[in-house]
């Protein structure tokens, strides 16, 4: 299995997918197959967080991730490899930006991580965000906006919590190349990220 | 031979005196000494009588002056109305330029599926346009097509399928076809096909249209000029990765592309480099301005490795800069982003050839990297702009002039394009410019 998981670290996508067949044919455990995929991604998440590896890594990843989960899903028969969660996080990208690339990468580290990270996608309006926090209950929302257009969202989003009283049942975090510590204060967010990496170490410091 | 530098200084003496009737000899003054300012910032020759004010917006003076986008996206008259009299009132030292202003009839006409405008697809009423990424090719083995005959690729397979109105161009023959008898009407009769007719007829309606606007935004550039306004770029031109990734491929394809099919990316992107360049000066003969502003995006930090950058982006948009100054223009790459690992690229093309636009990167760093060589455009935060008050403003202006401006080579901006804005913030930033920038 460690033929797997080093195909996936290593980016040979091909490699991988033979590997993945070969198995699979020769009837061994789907289990152990889709364990060794996920030792491949932590170790691409490594690299990431090393800065070895950037965004087309991710991307490919994930790919690769989606094409041998499609392989494997029918071999497995219900059983499931999920571990634990860490957390739960809950991640959008405010009403009226559309931007999704920067917020899909974190949440793709997060889960890399270890944590359960729900994405809510682009374009949400602020009630969808505050119903889902809470019912959804997550330790950290992280809203993204690449455009200045998405401060005042971001804002509407937390003054909505305060509205409903749940602002201190959560952590949240402000992601996209335009947001800094001005914008933190002016939203009244926790903190903010610029790059993937600081949502994790951000969480990490909140357990 | 004539040099680099020969040929600019001659694009810089028609920038200077552009042969328009003037309004009076007091607006000529005006404009050349605008001009001036900027060329001494980008030559690095002598410091300027002051930090020229660069302006790097889009809709804002809609939103400014009490308007919004699509009133000025519907009506090319409200548009002019506009922009003349904000340009009159601000102290910018260039204006905007106005082409982004794109007219919703034509874009309507061409049932143009690249981007979307106010009151369409889930544009708010009072926002400006939104772009959207698509993969446009229907495998990577059309890298290859568009590698060997780019206006064929463009023409026949592009064209189509984000202009719904053009989908005839699809059944068009191939153009290099059209020679000798053999071949005569095999090459004529496609433009017999009620598709293709259609489409044709469609699109001289919206050359029609396109021209009247033009026609009322060209004849607004020059009564602009003649009262003092120089434009603040006369050309446009794009990495070549970033038409790969920006506009043909969209972002996840062109990145799995990295690895799956570099090769292929990089023949395409050779391809697109020259023809890059050739659009750049085309623009800059047409304009007589020599600047040409080039958006950069996918070569920012965090998007690639140091590697990727050094084989996918760097080489070819080295080559467009180099086209560009081989023929006397002046690069304006727009830095959007943070460029802090990607400083000492910028010190591999000729002393005072290229003037930087920043956004998110440390300025003071850069200037102390790179400031012996090109000059800086930059960089008041949209997060300052947006949530702080005219004194932070004014504060931020002070201390970068203070690390940026000494010895020359700097054009105060702001860091991110100005789509809205709060008035009162920007008039503070024009303010502090004019306060601590004399030299």
């Amino acid at each position: 299995m460690q033929k797997i998981t080093t195909a996936m670290a290593d980016m040979l996508e091909d490699e991988l997918m033979a590997l993945t067949d070969k198995y699979l044919a020769e009837g061994k455990d789907p289990g152990a197959i889709l364990e060794a995929y996920q030792a491949g991604m932590t170790e691409v998440g490594k690299r990431y967080e090393a800065g070895e590896y950037f965004v087309s890594e991710l991307i490919l990843a994930g790919e690769m991730m989606n094409a041998g989960g499609e392989k494997i899903k029918p071999f497995l028969k219900g059983e499931t490899t999920q571990g634990p969660s860490k957390g739960r996080v809950l991640i959008a990208t405010v009403e009226g930006d559309i931007h999704d690339i920067g917020k899909n990468i974190a949440g793709t580290i997060m889960e890399l991580a270890g944590y359960e990270v729900k994405n809510l996608g682009e374009d949400v309006k602020t009630s969808v965000i505050v119903d889902e926090v809470k019912s959804f209950k997550p330790a950290l929302l992280g809203l993204s906006g690449l455009l200045t257009l998405a401060y005042d969202p971001m804002k509407a989003v937390v003054d909505g919590l305060k509205e409903a009283g749940i602002r201190d049942q959560v952590k949240v975090l402000l992601g996209g190349s335009q947001i800094d510590e001005h914008i933190v204060k002016y939203v009244g967010a926790d903190v903010f990220a610029n790059d993937a990496m600081t949502n994790v170490s951000y969480l990490k410091s909140l357990a | 031979m004539t040099t680099w530098q020969e040929k600019r200084q001659k694009r810089f003496e028609r920038w200077l005196d552009p042969g328009v009737p003037f309004t009076s000899p007091a607006t000529k003054a005006d404009y050349q000494g605008r001009v001036q300012r900027m060329i001494d910032a980008v030559e690095l020759k002598k410091t300027p009588d002051r930090v020229p004010l660069y302006p790097n917006y889009t809709y804002y003076p809609a939103y400014a002056m009490g308007s919004t986008p699509k009133a000025v996206m519907s009506d090319v008259s409200k548009a002019v109305d506009i922009w003349e009299r904000f340009v009159k009132e601000h102290a910018f030292d260039a204006f905007g330029v106005i082409g982004i202003i794109a007219p919703i009839p034509v874009m309507e006409a061409l049932d143009y599926q690249l981007y979307a405008w106010p009151g369409v697809k889930g544009v708010p009423e009072d926002s400006i346009y939104r772009y959207f990424e698509h993969d446009w090719l229907e495998n990577a083995e059309e890298y290859d097509d568009l590698a060997l005959d780019p206006t064929d690729w463009w023409m026949r397979r592009y064209i189509p399928r984000f202009c719904g109105a053009l989908s005839g161009f699809k059944m068009l023959p191939n153009f290099t076809e059209f020679m000798e008898l053999p071949n005569l009407t095999g090459f004529l009769a496609p433009f017999g096909l009620p598709e293709v007719q259609e489409s044709l007829k469609k699109l001289m309606k919206i050359g029609t249209m396109s021209l009247e606007w033009m026609g009322a935004v060209g004849r607004l550039i020059g009564r602009l000029i003649c009262d003092g306004y120089p434009p603040s770029a006369g050309g446009f031109a794009k990495a070549p990765f970033d038409t790969l990734s920006d506009t043909f491929r969209s972002m996840k394809s062109a990145m799995l592309d990295l690895r799956r099919h570099g090769d292929r990316m990089i023949a395409a992107m050779e391809t697109l480099a020259p023809l890059a360049v050739k659009m750049a000066v085309e623009a800059i003969d047409r304009s007589g301005n020599p600047l040409v502003f080039m958006p950069l995006h996918k070569g920012a930090d965090g998007f690639m490795s140091q590697a990727q950058f050094e084989k996918f982006y760097w080489p070819t948009l080295k080559r467009v800069f180099e086209g560009i100054i081989e023929a006397g223009g002046v690069p304006v790459p727009f830095a959007e982003g943070g460029y802090n690992q990607r400083m000492d690229y910028m010190n591999e093309l000729p002393k005072g050839s290229v003037a930087w636009m920043i956004d998110r990167t440390d300025m003071a760093a850069l200037k102390k990297k790179v400031g012996d060589n090109c000059c800086l455009i930059g960089n008041v935060p949209s997060s300052i702009l947006h949530a702080g008050t005219p004194a932070d403003v004014d504060a931020y202006v002070k201390k970068l002039m203070e690390d940026v401006a000494p010895g020359g080579g700097f054009m105060l901006a702001t860091g991110t394009v100005t789509d809205d804005g709060r008035p009162e913030m920007i008039n503070a930033m024009l303010a502090a410019g004019l306060k601590y920038g004399k030299y």
